[in-house]
């Protein structure tokens, strides 16, 4: 038994195929989504995405937070994977995601007492976007 | 060369490097097309699973309520989107929508409310600065390749002055990309939401286990946004490629019209080069008559 997954931005489809499972990082925690799983909508972390294909090899993605949607229809399962930017482990570029992660700690630590709220959350998602890029593309 | 020829010819050319101009404009603008419309097919699959997701939540949780989708009674301040290019030489394209936009504008007026302009786009920068009129909000330099980035700032600019009422509606001018010929300016309400839009019309069952995490208000918190931003972004993409269908459209006219008017042009240099010639023969032929006529004598 297989899920169809569908990765999609709103620029492009990242990834689609059949799958074993997709492992992902939801707002209250790790799930994993296996052919036959009851009907969900999760709003997902910024986080790696794993997807296990057909042969049983890993694939490796990372999402900007977005919403997981499972359907079922005529006993198919169906995982969408929505989110404003998703990248494959291969698309992305390490130099950039450290650079950015470097920045992000260093606008996190050098003003973190005189940063706006609003500031040091976009700070904080900024970090969390590179740090997610390095672990899913190492 | 006689001065009328000399004239002539320098028309010519410059018709002629205005039309290799306006030639190349119109292939860029072909393959932007092109480009374009990608672009938008490109941006459907997620529209149409994030509107799929939002109408799980409204049919298991029976009824949805949420800011965005509240009508207000009391609204005196509306928000009117205009999408308009950066560059000009696209021929109608700009002012059909500023039209549109004045419409909606005026209709907000009549009736007894205030319009507040949000503006896409250098040309309606630049119409609403040379007519007076204020400006929320604008944002530029990416109307042909709108990056999806920047229908996310908007779309967050727009959802914030609706949370706190400065404005109470909110209205679209952008086009509508029928097909490479048929391009429409339209106006859409994007706020409040209607509730349709959220409701649907598939005819899915309730299913009973399912699942939201976390709940489904908290779900539909982040859903609403992203579906405000994901119509924006449409508005953008649309709008790209109809500005990119207008240029070509207009660049064509005037590399038409370029050939015809080098046509005319050739023509009266011929004529000018044929009466020179003619000219420059009875001089001879006078000439030798008047040489001829003093030797016999």
């Amino acid at each position: 038994m297989t899920v169809e997954v569908h990765v999609v931005t709103p620029e492009r489809e990242v990834w689609s195929g059949t799958a074993e499972q997709v492992i992902a990082r939801g707002a209250e925690g790790e799930l994993g989504i296996l052919a036959g799983h009851v009907p969900l909508l999760v709003r997902l972390s910024i986080a790696p995405l794993r997807i296990q294909t057909e042969g049983g090899d890993w694939l490796m993605a990372v999402v900007d937070g977005g919403f997981l949607h499972v359907t079922s229809e005529e006993g198919r399962t169906r995982v969408d994977v929505l989110a404003a930017h998703a990248e494959l482990a291969g698309e992305i570029d390490l130099q950039a995601a450290r650079i950015r992660k470097e920045e992000a700690e260093v606008r996190l630590q050098s003003h973190a007492t005189r940063l706006a709220e609003a500031e040091m959350a976009s700070a904080r998602a900024e970090l969390a976007k590179a740090v997610a890029r390095i672990s899913a593309a190492g | 060369m006689g001065a009328k020829l000399r004239v002539v010819r320098r028309r010519i050319k410059s018709v002629q490097s205005t039309k290799k101009i306006t030639r190349a404009m119109e292939l860029i603008a072909s393959s932007r097309i092109v480009k374009a419309q990608q672009r938008v097919e490109a941006s459907r699959p997620y529209a149409l699973q994030l509107t799929q997701a939002m109408e799980d939540v409204a049919r298991q949780t029976g009824s949805v309520a949420h800011p965005l989708l509240e009508e207000r009674e009391h609204s005196a301040r509306v928000g009117v989107l205009v999408v308009t290019s950066d560059r000009g030489l696209a021929g109608s394209y700009n002012s059909n929508v500023l039209k549109v936009g004045e419409d909606l504008m005026k209709e907000v007026r009549s009736r007894g409310l205030e319009p507040v302009v949000y503006v896409a786009g250098k040309k309606g920068v630049g119409y609403f600065r040379f007519r007076g009129v204020p400006m929320r909000r604008s944002w530029q330099g990416f109307s042909e390749v709108p990056p999806y980035d920047k229908a996310e700032e908007i779309g967050t600019a727009l959802i914030e002055d609706f949370a706190v009422h400065e404005i109470n509606e909110l209205h679209c001018a952008y086009t509508d990309f029928l097909s490479a010929f048929t391009l429409r300016a339209t106006g859409k309400r994007f706020l409040p939401i209607a509730a349709h839009e959220v409701r649907g019309g598939g005819a899915r069952g309730v299913h009973a286990e399912y699942l939201f995490e976390p709940g489904p208000a908290q779900i539909l918190d982040h859903l609403l946004p992203q579906y405000l931003i994901t119509k924006v972004y449409a508005a953008l993409l649309e709008s790209a490629a109809s500005e990119n269908a207008a240029r070509r459209r207009a660049m064509k006219a005037a590399t038409d019209n370029a050939e015809e008017l080098i046509k005319i042009l050739t023509r009266q240099a011929n004529r000018a080069r044929q009466d020179e010639i003619t000219t420059e023969i009875s001089e001879i032929v006078g000439g030798a008559e008047a040489l001829s006529a003093a030797a016999e004598g």
